[in-house]
């Protein structure tokens, strides 16, 4: 048996070089839009080019796209499956891809003018669930996971398979794309413990990690290309340098001990933000390897996570139905320093926890409503965070 | 048992075991939490936590700063039928203060591979149904009775014994004290909350059907995989290595570049649209613009693919190239992006020509 937390012996090398870097601020973390209008866990999301835009899928086979600024729905396009495990937006902006448990990945045009589900276009059939997808910088192809253990790039025009990927002996649970300099790369993630960077037009291995002791959920490039993170139900975060092909850090601590969902990074790449089982959301210094704060903002495990394209904001759905919309900002950034700053945990979040039954429901209108404005938490059962209330309302106004 | 399943469902199994090994610990008589009689009510409950010890053990068992990590830690053990809190409501909530709590039995504890079974539901919800005392308290849902009703068709043969098995087990409590009384039915009441949740709730021991599809390890077995297999670890034995410390300094080197342009850690300017609800920063940064601001042409200094991601970066790019004479250049380049990104497989021959022209 080894220790519950295994990380490979590599003399903690990250935060040693990292040692030069200065300290960051104390975060100051909140919730500023929460999009209520799923009637089933949220699965997964998507952000548009637009920066502001969200595509969502959910459980019960919905799939919504938000003007998140605004938090209005634009679309509501209702699929013939359940548990809509995956969705993207394309590069343009102009339609959207999704699939899950019907094994298939669908394309929906975005217009104002018909009814989406009226030109509904099936790329690719898998022959297991479809864990992921994602467009790799073009409207033109389609990549996917799959529970089947492959991976697959589509022709969206005539639904064509351009090349499989054969390597995973567990389900494939999560893809990513390398960024824009480093080429037709990408990396997956599986239930069989493994992350694997591909190419894209050969088909072939390129890398492989190993590390995790349980499924790997998630996967994401650090913006260089240069490393990945992966996060797993071990409750632990490891990066991976390619270029020194092995795990370089490990991210997980002895209080951890639920799984983590979703990772990202925000755009410099110095924070890593995770969504886990026990509800919360952490956010991790990724070259000093410490946490620097856990929110408890929704009331069901945190099943998707991810940055906006300019890393403004971050957006988290959960199977507590709702999405949020969360900035942070490192305290010295404040330009107004009148404000008291909340420190670590996130009390500016509404106060998940207690299991009210009734508030899970997503039916509560003028919600998103409060949350823009008032971010006052009204403290619950966090009895530490009652102090600096009605200060921070007024964060962000210069 | 444990060896019977998947290993995906092993896996899910992980933190029952770190959480079952944790409430081992809290329970050790000596270097525990401490078990006292709390006063609840009128009341006084034996051998029961306070919230504020159990809060302050894992603090210190943890060593966390922060008493919210403990209490969401102490949430999750309640909602996973390893604790339950002892008091009069219906929710189930975990406060650091004088609230108190129990350990349910090991035989509840979902680790130890514990199933409900129906039948005892059933009697539970026609006990609730029988009561009169405390309306409030016992008050039966709407989806409870949805329940009951479906279960009572189910189980018909057997609904006579378990009316019975309910008005016997009501008697038995009338003749309890009042402490025994509380503690029975708020583990009852806590047990199942977790095991029969209300629809919506959280369901901790929820299994989603993907995971069910899994299936044990398969490795297939095909041949043009044995030989990519046998390429891959080929290369990855001749392949390159550069050490931690090299890796780890150009990580470092990454962001500190690009910290300025990280909202996180440099504020945008003249605010982020998520704070301020206003969004001139998104207007002054669309993909076009006539004027770009002094950071994004900052960016632009870091490397070319910086300028070549803008679309604003790009065309400046092809205006200097234009006084340069060589803007041919990046019309190529780009004409061949969009032919890989943006055209559909049937028209590439076509505009692969035209750019030939």
């Amino acid at each position: 048996m080894h220790s519950p937390h295994r990380c490979y012996a590599y003399s903690s090398s990250v935060p040693s070089v990292a040692s030069k870097l200065e300290n960051l601020q104390p975060l100051n973390v909140k919730a500023r839009r929460i999009l209520k209008g799923h009637n089933g866990k949220v699965l997964c999301l998507d952000w548009s080019a637009d920066k502001r835009h969200i595509v969502s899928s959910s459980q019960d086979g919905k799939m919504i796209i938000w003007d998140a600024f605004t938090t209005n729905k634009e679309h509501a396009i209702t699929m013939p499956t359940t548990w809509v495990m995956a969705c993207a937006y394309s590069p343009s902006g102009n339609q959207v891809a999704c699939g899950g448990l019907d094994n298939k990945v669908t394309l929906y045009p975005l217009s104002l003018e018909e009814d989406a589900s009226s030109k509904k276009k099936t790329v690719g059939v898998h022959s297991s669930y479809m864990s992921c997808c994602l467009f790799p910088n073009s409207d033109q192809q389609i990549l996917t996971g799959s529970g089947d253990s492959t991976c697959a790039l589509w022709d969206v025009e005539s639904g064509q398979l351009l090349q499989g990927f054969h390597g995973h002996s567990g389900d494939v649970m999560a893809i990513d794309l390398a960024p824009f300099e480093t080429g037709n790369t990408f990396a997956s993630a599986s239930c069989d413990k493994t992350a694997l960077i591909w190419d894209m037009r050969t088909g072939h291995r390129v890398h492989s990690f190993e590390g995790h002791e349980a499924d790997i959920n998630s996967v994401k490039y650090y913006p260089s290309g240069d490393a990945i993170i992966t996060g797993g139900d071990d409750a632990a975060i490891r990066l991976f340098d390619l270029r020194a092909d092995r795990e370089v850090a490990c991210y997980t601590k002895e209080s951890i001990i639920f799984g983590v969902n979703a990772v990202d990074f925000s755009v410099s790449g110095r924070l890593i933000f995770a969504g886990y089982n026990d509800y919360s959301v952490g956010i991790w210094d990724t070259l000093k390897v410490q946490r620097l704060a856990t929110l408890y903002g929704h009331e069901n495990r945190v099943s998707c996570l991810k940055t906006s394209p300019d890393g403004t904001g971050v957006c988290t759905g959960s199977w507590d139905y709702t999405l949020k919309v969360i900035f942070s900002k490192t305290h010295d950034s404040c330009m107004e320093h009148t404000d008291a700053v909340l420190y670590l945990t996130g009390g500016a979040f509404d106060p998940g926890g207690n299991v009210t039954r009734k508030e899970s429901s997503p039916t509560r209108p003028a919600e998103a409503e409060e949350e823009r404005d008032s971010g006052n938490s009204q403290a619950g059962f966090l009895p530490n965070e009652k102090p600096d209330d009605g200060s921070r309302t007024s964060t962000g106004d210069p | 048992m444990a060896d019977a399943q998947p290993e995906s469902m092993k896996n899910r199994k992980l933190s029952l075991k770190k959480m079952e090994a944790l409430v081992r610990e809290m329970m050790d008589s000596e270097t525990g939490v401490p078990l006292r009689r709390h006063k609840l009510l009128l009341t006084a409950v034996p051998d029961a936590m306070a919230g504020y010890d159990m809060i302050e053990w894992l603090m210190e068992h943890y060593n966390l700063d922060d008493s919210s990590e403990a209490i969401s830690l102490a949430l999750q053990l309640c909602l996973h039928c390893f604790i339950y809190p002892v008091s009069e409501s219906r929710d189930i909530s975990v406060k650091d203060d004088s609230s108190i709590y129990k350990f349910h039995p090991e035989t509840a504890w979902p680790s130890r591979g514990h199933e409900p079974d129906s039948r005892s539901y059933a009697v539970y919800l026609v006990k609730k149904q029988m009561r009169k005392d405390k309306p409030r308290l016992h008050a039966i849902d709407e989806w409870e009775s949805e329940e009951h009703a479906r279960l009572k068709m189910n189980l018909s043969a057997h609904w006579s014994g378990i009316t019975v098995l309910a008005e016997e087990q009501l008697k038995l409590e009338k003749n309890r004290k009042k402490t025994e009384k509380l503690i029975a039915e708020s583990q009852e009441r806590a047990y199942w909350m977790v095991y029969r949740p209300p629809p919506g709730a959280p369901n901790r021991l929820e299994v989603p059907p993907y995971v069910q599809l899994r299936q044990p390890d398969r490795f297939s077995q095909r041949k043009y995989e044995a030989e990519a297999c046998l390429e891959f670890l080929k290369n990855h034995v001749a392949r390159s290595r550069t050490k931690v410390s090299q890796a780890a300094q150009s990580l470092v080197t990454y962001t500190t570049t690009y910290a300025e342009f990280d909202p996180v850690m440099t504020p945008p300017i003249p605010s982020n649209p998520w704070i301020t609800d206003d969004a001139t920063f998104w207007n002054l940064n669309s993909d076009y613009v006539e004027i770009p601001t002094e950071r994004r042409v900052k960016r632009w200094a870091i490397s070319s693919c910086d300028v070549l991601k803008d679309p604003t970066g790009r065309r400046e790019f092809e205006k200097y190239l234009q006084t340069e004479y060589s803007h041919e250049n990046i019309r190529f380049w780009m004409a061949c992006n969009r032919l890989k990104n943006c055209t559909p497989t049937s028209l590439i021959g076509m505009r692969a020509k035209e750019i030939f022209e």
